[in-house]
């Protein structure tokens, strides 16, 4: 550890926090209570348009802030920290699945009434993409190791594009089941179903994000290897949720 | 007594004067500016909940009412004093404040590990108090299903419970962010030579507690969307109309909030470790033991919840099983409590103000932990259950535990803190309104509940009346000794005699440096030769 060395006093402040929260605030809790709560769509998407650029802006300047400060003291914590991040995650799935299981188990006939024939393309699919991002990502992860500059940008771009794939057919998925009157409302099971799939969605979102927030400053060279290891560890905990939605969920 | 670090008189300044301005505030990232941002917002919240607390007692002097309040107010007024209470006073107020302030220093750190997302916390934490002071005057009926939420009511009731689960929720970001922040910070910047052996108890019960924050928060999170959805969107997970369980939420609600309150009481405890050797001038007593007995309780704590439910009409089996449990975490919460009796024994004692509140706590939590056995009882608690005996039970725990312990921290660091010390006579008498005030109020509750007299209720039977008046008069001793406590500390913010660097005589690590501490706080990082409390 280097804080032994003696070392000049720093004052610290940052905007980009105060920022940040504020930004969260307006872009979810504040807008789904004037849509949902408040019936008031018009201030719901003002508060959207507040939230959404304000997260973006303090995002970027969080991240540029954290690659200039190379050798502060905490560098490198997000690999510790991001596993206790994802046991944190995985008791929230483990609380949803648990629901699932409780409900399942309980009733009468399953799936219940209103339930359409259920299609295993799309999940077999999902699952080969998540697949294939997961091998992708790893090879990122080994060029930053070599280091090999251009194949990690290659790598990641690769693995952006099965993100956001996963994220349309994800969409697509969605859209096809309500149209065939399979909504959230229709029965347990709907309920269940858009609950957990939209959180493993969520969580491929922040991925996404991720990503990006990686991608960008290395194209100009800026890259964090912490940063990166720990958004890599980030996203198999994404894959391993998703064995668990697709072997519960889908074809169960 | 320990030897104070050198400073060169440039590198000593305070850390409230390193930076100026209301800028230097709110874009802070030093933990001990936010310790004192969190001081700051939770006894703002601390009072909320306590003028609610005052006014229900206050309603019931009469009956049946109304005295100063309708029942449907009445029924809201109770929620919101719990929903403070719990999620933006007592789960928050140690670890955030003196957790913040204390962790770093007492480990020989800097900072913590991730400083821009312990004021992004904080902010998170202004965020979910808004929501919730909102759903009060909001010009809709505030929720009035009681801080538990419990479906199917809390999914019909008309009153506006969408916006106080969400305000939960955003705390609950909060929490898990402080609690990745500190178990890295626990793990990544202990100074050299400070083995885990050799961590002050507090950082161990703030470590544990970490951890418990961690695991069971996410769980009440998805539980409040659950719940959330169902109100919006109209889903049927808990709904017995549509094929849900309501069963399921109060298992889901309290696999969370039964761990709740070991967060609420663990990092009490380890401030009662740090203060008792302190003022018996004694090494604590079984150090391994408090260690291993935090994490037993934070261990144990965790398979209990059920005992929250046992007339919900579950499975005698896992009744008899949570019963179980239930006397098992008995064991480690005892331990604790015999090694604090042994660290006072033959020691050379000091009445300060701080080792007072922390005899009131292991006098307080004695009497809440004795009594949580009677309810963790099978046969018994069916008698008990929703009666007032709870409600005294969790008030000696919740209040005469973590509360009193927060006290206690206030008293034996505020002097590090602020760099001022206060009238102790003052604070000798406010501590005695505060001992005999909690008691009238919070006893008499456990014969009511003996009695048959059920929690929540806006009115009662006429052989109830005597016991309620004596429990109504012990509140306004209570907030009396409030009042004097905290006049006393603000008074002596202003007009106190300046503190030296250890008025205490204090052998852990905060007590070396200034008072209050300079930014960044050490100039070189110490070398720990030793265990904590050795005294001579």
């Amino acid at each position: 550890m280097n804080q032994t060395v003696e070392h000049e006093l720093k004052w610290h402040t940052s905007y980009w926090p105060f920022l940040l929260s504020f930004g969260i605030l307006f872009l979810a809790p504040l807008s789904f209570i004037f849509y949902f709560v408040y019936n008031k769509p018009m201030l719901s998407i003002l508060s959207l348009g507040v939230g959404a650029p304000l997260v973006l802006i303090s995002i970027a300047g969080w991240v540029k802030e954290g690659l200039e400060d190379e050798h502060g003291y905490s560098q490198g914590h997000s690999i510790w920290a991001m596993p206790i991040l994802i046991v944190s995650e995985g008791f929230l799935f483990i609380g949803l699945f648990a629901a699932y299981w409780g409900l399942r188990l309980s009733s009468q006939a399953w799936p219940p009434a209103g339930t359409p024939e259920k299609a295993y393309a799309m999940p077999i699919i999902l699952t080969a993409i998540l697949a294939l991002s997961a091998f992708s990502s790893h090879r990122a992860e080994k060029s930053l190791d070599n280091p090999e500059h251009a194949g990690f940008v290659a790598w990641l771009v690769v693995t952006l594009i099965f993100a956001v794939g996963f994220m349309g057919l994800t969409a697509y998925e969605w859209s096809r089941l309500i149209g065939e009157g399979f909504t959230i409302k229709t029965n347990v099971y709907s309920s269940a179903f858009y609950t957990i799939t939209g959180f493993h969605a969520s969580h491929v979102l922040v991925g996404v994000g991720i990503f990006i927030s990686i991608l960008i400053p290395a194209l100009s060279g800026k890259i964090s290897y912490p940063f990166v290891k720990s958004a890599c560890i980030y996203w198999h905990f994404v894959e391993l949720v998703w064995l668990f939605v697709v072997s519960q969920v889908y074809f169960w | 007594m320990a030897e104070t670090l050198k400073w060169n008189s440039s590198g000593a300044e305070s850390f409230y004067r390193t930076g100026r301005g209301l800028f230097s505030w709110i874009f802070t990232v030093d933990h001990k500016r936010i310790g004192i941002l969190y001081l700051c917002s939770i006894l703002s919240l601390f009072v909320l909940g306590v003028s609610f607390g005052f006014l229900m007692r206050l309603e019931l002097i009469t009956r049946p009412g109304p005295f100063i309040m309708s029942a449907q107010t009445y029924n809201s007024i109770f929620t919101l004093h719990g929903v403070i209470m719990l999620f933006l006073f007592i789960i928050p107020a140690t670890p955030s404040v003196f957790g913040n302030f204390f962790l770093p220093i007492m480990i020989g750190a800097r900072d913590v590990s991730f400083p821009k997302l312990n004021i992004l916390s904080w902010w998170f934490y202004v965020a979910g108090a808004s929501i919730a002071i909102y759903s009060l005057v909001s010009g809709w009926a505030p929720p009035d299903t009681g801080w538990t939420f419990y479906a199917p009511y809390s999914l019909r009731t008309g009153t506006n419970v969408t916006l106080g689960l969400l305000a939960v929720f955003v705390l609950g970001l909060s929490s898990i962010l402080t609690g990745i922040n500190f178990v890295t910070t626990t793990h990544r910047l202990r100074a050299p030579g400070m083995s885990w052996r050799r961590l002050p108890l507090f950082v161990w019960t703030l470590y544990a507690t970490a951890w418990v924050q961690i695991i069971a928060t996410p769980v009440l999170g998805v539980t409040f969307v659950l719940v959330m959805m169902e109100r919006v969107f109209g889903i049927g997970i808990f709904d017995p109309a549509k094929g849900g369980d309501p069963i399921m939420y109060q298992h889901l609600f309290w696999i969370y909030s039964h761990p709740a309150v070991y967060i609420m009481i663990l990092p009490g405890m380890g401030v009662i470790s740090e203060i008792l050797p302190v003022f018996s001038r004694r090494t604590v007593f079984g150090y391994s033991a408090i260690v291993y007995s935090s994490l037993g309780i934070a261990g144990v704590g965790s398979l209990v919840w059920g005992h929250h439910m046992f007339i919900s009409g579950y499975s005698y089996t896992a009744g008899v099983l949570f019963s179980f449990f239930t006397f098992m975490v008995a064991i480690p919460s005892a331990i604790k409590v015999f090694n604090w009796v042994g660290t006072m024994y033959k020691g050379s004692i000091k009445l300060d103000p701080p080792f007072l509140y922390a005899l009131a706590f292991i006098f307080l939590f004695s009497i809440g932990g004795l009594t949580g056995l009677i309810l963790g009882t099978l046969s018994v608690n069916v008698h008990l259950h929703d009666t007032y005996f709870v409600v005294g039970h969790f008030h000696y725990v919740k209040f005469g535990g973590g509360g009193f312990a927060f006290f206690a921290g206030l008293h034996y660091w505020f002097p590090k803190m602020f760099g001022r010390l206060y009238n102790k006579a003052r604070a000798t008498v406010a501590w005695f309104f505060l001992f005999i005030g909690f008691n009238m109020l919070y006893f008499p509750m456990f014969i009511l509940g003996y009695e048959g007299m059920p929690r929540r209720y806006y009115n009662y039977l006429p052989q109830y009346h005597g016991l309620q008046v004596v429990s109504i008069v012990g509140s306004w001793i209570l907030v009396a000794g409030l009042i004097l406590m905290f006049g006393n500390l603000v008074y002596a913010l202003f007009k106190g005699e300046k503190a030296g660097v250890n008025p205490w005589g204090g052998e852990t690590l905060e007590w070396r440096i200034p008072s209050p501490p300079p930014a960044e706080n050490f100039e070189r990082i110490p070398v720990i030769e030793h265990r904590p409390y050795e005294y001579k």
